[in-house]
């Protein structure tokens, strides 16, 4: 590969090509119930941990009660959303060797960033008892947490696959 | 990774064939017949196997590690040249 054409190949690769006259920008697929999850989840849980400790001084069960709610329902949307995958514009059956990959590609994404959270996780684990900051103490709060953790490996794939899949334009 | 070229566009062109139907022939997402077009996807042996297949031509007609040359310049001689 010459010189001119590495630097062809990087400019396509970084997604620069868009700036150009002739390159039309092909849209992602930013799916909106994915990412709301993700925010739900760790939101209610906070809420749900913050408030069940000391339920008197936060105006009785009713918070906790709803934000363990809203906790279960963004645990069961997770559970059910790899069904409704990131695959748009084709009615066919089995994914194909593309799909495939770029399935692998967002799991693998995913497990990093998960991985990377885990990680930080421990880190903070290690030093909140050194410095008395917050640590899940009840058999819930653990369990809440395992919850978590596990409806977000559900759910970043789907995220993840969605924002790797373009849109299909008007002949695909 | 050096990419692997292609004249797909050239043969749906060519056929009348859109993405869909050659999608389906070879049994893929349509999506995937636009990513082999613009060289965002090296398809698999199998799939490049069936995509010459489905043309009716060798693979090296439809694949190729080098740049295809322009059909102008294949069949036209060079730019400048009378006909």
């Amino acid at each position: 590969m010459t010189i001119p054409e590495r630097l062809d190949w990087l400019v396509h690769k970084a997604g620069l090509d868009i700036l150009t006259p002739h390159g039309a920008p092909r849209r992602r697929n930013l799916r909106f119930l994915p990412l709301l999850i993700l925010v739900v989840l760790p939101s209610a849980y906070v809420v749900a941990v913050a408030t069940m400790r000391d339920p008197v001084r936060h105006g009785g069960f009713g918070i906790p009660a709803l934000a363990i709610i809203l906790f279960s329902l963004a645990f069961g949307a997770a559970s059910l959303i790899r069904l409704f995958g990131p695959r748009v514009g084709w009615e066919g059956g089995a994914l194909d060797e593309r799909e495939l990959i770029l399935k692998a590609r967002a799991g693998s994404i995913s497990g990093m960033i998960l991985a990377i959270l885990c990680m930080l996780g421990c880190f903070y684990g290690g030093y909140a008892a050194v410095f008395g900051a917050w640590m899940p103490a009840t058999a819930l709060e653990w369990v809440y947490l395992g919850m978590m953790i596990q409806a977000y490996a559900l759910t970043l794939p789907v995220l993840i696959a969605s924002w790797l899949q373009p849109q299909p334009d008007a002949e695909e | 990774m050096a990419a692997l070229h292609n004249r797909i566009a050239l043969f749906r062109a060519e056929r009348g064939v859109s993405r869909r139907d050659l999608a389906e022939a070879v049994s893929v997402n349509p999506q995937t017949i636009g990513y082999l077009e613009r060289g965002d996807y090296s398809p698999s042996c199998e799939l490049a196997l069936r995509i010459a297949a489905y043309f009716n031509v060798p693979l090296e007609a439809v694949f190729s590690l080098r740049p295809f040359r322009p059909l102008a310049e294949t069949f036209g001689g060079a730019p400048g040249d009378e006909a």
